[in-house]
């Protein structure tokens, strides 16, 4: 792999590969997040008589966080799963041309699905909308995560067109080829 | 409905076929449907709704875990020394070690209750072994896509529950009704991969060298941390410390200290294995997304029930009734989460399967195993996309060698169609001796 | 013709399911089938419990049935009737209606939505292994509750009361991870309860009920002769569902005592130290949601 200094666009996609991986980071964070939250539970049920009321809340918010935080980093590892049956069987210019054009409808959905997260958490903040359990947390919060990851993601799917508009073919999960 | 059939196809053909991220290919197709068919709907409502329905899911929570805990397992030597003392064992074996997919699949079946996270957390363990050892492509995937299924099948399983509360049926029973079958199409998918390997024996791997009894057992020595991994996870569910979702965060703490204890984890290869985990469950999370969500649009389009109730009008007898449900919902299964295809269609097809003289707590085995089926049919099928993602296969090679697999299920459910008593047995007999 | 998609989350076979059914061949009936209802059972439209209000907010549905209680995220003062032992019978939480009820109009409408009919559940039991006879017996029980005024009132009982998602449930009371569960008598039934505790005290410490409402710009469409014709089906059939409600615990404790489970009520002076733990929760409340105070203190000074 050459390194991405000589590729066209670089002043643009590196900072927001930049992003992408500090976002992953924090998503990761998210994870582990998950599991002491469970294991706090585990604990406190069985070694302390009580339970934890916002542990599975949290869980799943975490959850959720997770899940976007991480997407961007994702997508620029070749980690989001596609269908290459079509694109396996052009030639080089016609599998970057459809590169592109995969590249722009994603752009186009992930735009969408910010729109929608942040349509809602924005509405939860408005009308101070919480959860119905017992720790009533304000939405918005979780839902912000939400939000950020959905950015993270829409700017790694604009870098994801300008990588490919520049000529580079995408990832395919990098990390395959070090493990088998 | 023909419109809205052709249309949908047409629009998941475009968009997967050009090489549109799942996920987000089935977010788009259920945009474009909906503003095509349902135009003043309020779209983007919807799909923030189902993202944070499912994004945010308690009942999801378990998957997470698994994947961490097979990211931390797969950084540490439990691979290798399960294998090297299970290998003297399964030397004149015909299919030698590829039985141990299916063998750690119905193992962990019993512990998880989803077939993506025994898929993803067996294949983690196991695939990458059996590939360096010289074992087939198509054999190890088509092995791992199809047992891992079993995870709905064998207790606990999250599917059973849903039936379970949808059908007013005890779950307690559904889980003991899935024994048996769990069993049987584990056995089965063995006895495949026996024969497969005995007609050729090019697709298993060099037999290890032949050893001594005592070899033999002290290699069996290896097997303890697999073994006290799993035990400590089953135990703390049946022992009454963990809830079944809680057990994985257990699974995760012991995958942990067996790293500590072979000094095989530190401080950065456990960051790699939960950088890498959050990317699996980004993933698996965006694909649930965007299967949940053009699940919901279909529902509102009434797609799904319309042909449940075409179905209904058919007035089939029971078993071409049994060999049409399985059709449709292995259709269906293609484009559909399985578990939103049987709410969707449940108040349609209980009550016709019912009515046909078959059991309620069977029926809910034959929708486990269709909505197995359907994680390994493409392009929306779970199974294959956890694979894609260990093993970097594409999706139409995974699914192809995941085809037997399939066959071998669907001639299962037409067995049990047949013979009721396989999945009825067990659940009758425990709960008359109560 | 109007084509309504209803969601309902509870079962084919749950009762407020039936009732929407009824409803809704009513609605057909009255309005010479040009409304037509579609009940989605199950939670089928991907809708969950505590969405209800904001589905039909947001027009995602023109109509749902929604637990009222599970909608405090959207609006707090909807939590007045889960207090626990505020309204412990149907003709108390009839008598709070009465107060209540156009609170629960205001909130709907500044929803976009109006409420069509209500209908309680069955009161809240606390189904255990070991039959409770003292509040002693509540001891560190590890009870799963549902909702903040379970979590509250629970522990002022000395129970260690813990929230876990339902299908987590059924393999942890069978396993003893959980020891008890409070819940209705139907919801008792649906998960077969007596495989796993033999014993039932008719707490009914909670009272809930669930509402049907319809967006407002769909209600709007409608004719005002077909706007007449459901709410007076709607009025009518209301009582006809408190009297199935009643019906319908005395029929799902018959379940559970055929299936071996002992039904229990909670002796006199059981009763009276629950509900003496209980009032304090009636008082913090009231501060919590200064709006609900007036509500409460109305219909207490009736039913003293
Ligand atoms: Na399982
Ligand atoms: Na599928």
């Amino acid at each position: 792999m050459p390194v991405s200094e000589d590729r066209k666009f670089s002043a643009i996609t590196n900072p927001i590969d930049q992003i992408s991986s500090y976002s992953c980071i924090i998503g990761g964070v998210c994870l582990v997040a998950i599991f002491a939250l469970i294991a706090a539970e585990i604990t406190a049920r069985n070694f302390l008589g009580t339970s934890l009321p916002f542990s599975w809340d949290f869980a799943a918010y975490m959850m959720g966080a997770c899940i976007f935080l991480s997407a961007g980093a994702t997508l620029k590892a070749g980690g989001h799963v596609r269908v290459t049956a079509l694109h396996d069987y052009l030639p080089p210019k016609g599998q970057q041309v459809l590169d592109a054009v995969a590249c722009l409808i994603g752009l186009a959905i992930a735009l969408v699905i910010l729109y929608a997260v942040s349509d809602m958490a924005m509405l939860s903040l408005k009308r101070g909308s919480t959860s119905s359990s017992v720790v009533r947390t304000p939405l918005w919060i979780p839902q912000g995560f939400m939000v950020v990851g959905a950015l993270v993601f829409t700017l790694q799917m604009f870098a994801q067109v300008l990588r490919t508009v520049g000529g580079e073919t995408l990832h395919n999960d990098a990390d395959i080829e070090d493990q088998l | 409905m023909g419109k809205l059939t052709l249309t949908l196809v047409g629009l998941l053909a475009l968009l997967l076929g050009a090489g549109v991220w799942v996920g987000l290919g089935l977010i788009g197709t259920g945009i474009l449907t909906m503003s095509i068919f349902k135009s003043s709907f309020p779209i983007t409502k919807l799909l923030a709704q189902q993202i944070w329905n499912s994004a945010v899911s308690m009942e999801m929570l378990a998957l997470p875990l698994f994947i961490l805990m097979a990211e931390i397992l797969f950084r540490t030597r439990l691979s290798e020394s399960l294998f090297s003392g299970l290998a003297p064992w399964t030397r004149r074996l015909p299919g030698r070690m590829s039985h141990i997919t299916v063998l750690a699949c119905t193992l962990f079946a019993a512990v998880s209750g989803s077939s993506a996270a025994t898929t993803a957390t067996v294949g983690r363990i196991t695939a990458t072994e059996l590939l360096g050892r010289g074992y087939d492509r198509q054999m190890v995937i088509g092995s791992l896509a199809g047992a891992g299924t079993l995870g709905f099948l064998i207790p606990p399983s999250v599917i059973m529950i849903i039936y379970g509360v949808l059908a007013e049926e005890s779950i307690l029973k559904l889980f003991m009704a899935g024994i048996i079958p769990g069993g049987c199409l584990a056995a089965t998918y063995m006895g495949y991969l026996a024969i497969r390997s005995t007609l050729n024996p090019s697709m298993v791997g060099e037999a290890t060298p032949s050893t001594s009894w005592k070899e033999k057992f002290e290699a069996l020595i290896g097997l303890g941390p697999v073994l006290l991994l799993i035990l400590s996870v089953i135990g703390s569910m049946y022992g009454g410390i963990a809830s079944p979702t809680e057990a994985a965060g257990v699974g995760v703490a012991g995958s942990i200290l067996i790293g500590l204890f072979q000094r095989s984890i530190n401080a950065k290869n456990l960051a790699e294995a939960v950088y890498h985990a959050a990317q699996t469950v980004s993933m698996i999370g965006f694909i649930i997304v965007g299967a949940m969500f053009l699940s919901v649009s279909l529902g509102y389009l009434g797609l799904p029930s319309f042909i449940a109730g075409y179905i209904q009008s058919l007035q089939l007898s029971p078993l071409v009734l049994i060999l049409v449900l399985l059709l449709f919902y292995a259709i269906l299964g293609c484009i559909m989460e399985g578990m939103s295809a049987i709410v969707m269609t449940l108040p349609i097809t209980l009550p016709l399967v019912l009515a046909a003289g078959y059991d309620k707590v069977w029926y809910g085995v034959f929708l486990v195993l269709v909505v197995e089926m359907a994680q390994i049919t493409p392009p929306v099928g779970f199974n294959l996309i956890v694979i894609q993602r260990l093993t970097g296969d594409k999706i139409g090679t995974i699914a192809r060698a995941a085809m037997p697999f399939f066959l071998i299920m669907a001639a299962f459910v037409l067995t049990i169609a047949v013979f009721p008593g396989i999945v009825t047995w067990l659940p009758n007999s425990l709960s008359g001796s109560n | 013709e109007t084509n309504w998609d209803m969601s309902v989350v509870w079962p084919q076979g749950n009762f407020h399911t039936q009732d929407a059914i009824t409803f809704a061949d009513t609605v057909k009936e009255v309005t010479d089938g040009e409304v037509v209802i579609t009940v989605h059972a199950g939670g089928s439209l991907g809708i969950k419990g505590p969405e209800g209000m904001a589905a039909v907010r947001d027009g995602l549905v023109p109509i749902a049935d929604i637990l009222m209680s599970q909608q405090v995220g959207e609006a707090p003062v909807l939590g007045i009737e889960s207090l626990p032992y505020l309204a412990p019978t149907m003709s108390d939480l009839a008598l709070l209606h009465k107060y209540f009820r156009p609170k629960i109009e205001e909130v709907a409408e500044s929803m976009n939505q109006k409420l069509l009919y209500m209908v309680p559940w069955p009161g809240q039991a606390v189904y255990t292994k070991n039959p409770i006879k003292t509040i002693e017996d509540l001891d560190g029980v590890k009870l799963r509750v549902v909702d903040a005024n379970g979590q509250n009132f629970f522990t002022a009982l000395g129970a260690a009361p813990l929230q876990m998602p339902w299908g987590e449930v059924v393999p942890s009371l069978a396993a003893g991870t959980i020891e008890g569960v409070t819940t209705s008598s139907s919801s008792g039934v649906d998960g077969s309860f007596w495989e796993f505790m033999g014993n039932m005290s008719t707490f009914n410490w909670q009272a809930s009920s669930n509402l049907v409402t319809v967006n407002l710009d769909a209600w709007n469409d409608l004719s005002e002769e077909h706007q007449e014709a459901i709410e007076k089906a709607a009025i009518k059939l209301e009582g006809d569902f408190w009297k199935a409600s009643r019906a319908e615990d005395q029929k799902k404790i018959a379940v559970l005592e055929e299936n071996g489970m002992s039904v229990t009520a909670p002796s006199a002076e059981l009763k009276a130290e629950l509900i003496k733990r209980a009032q304090p929760l009636w008082e913090e409340f009231k501060e919590r949601v200064p709006e609900a105070a007036d509500y409460i203190d109305a219909y207490l000074a009736v039913r003293n």
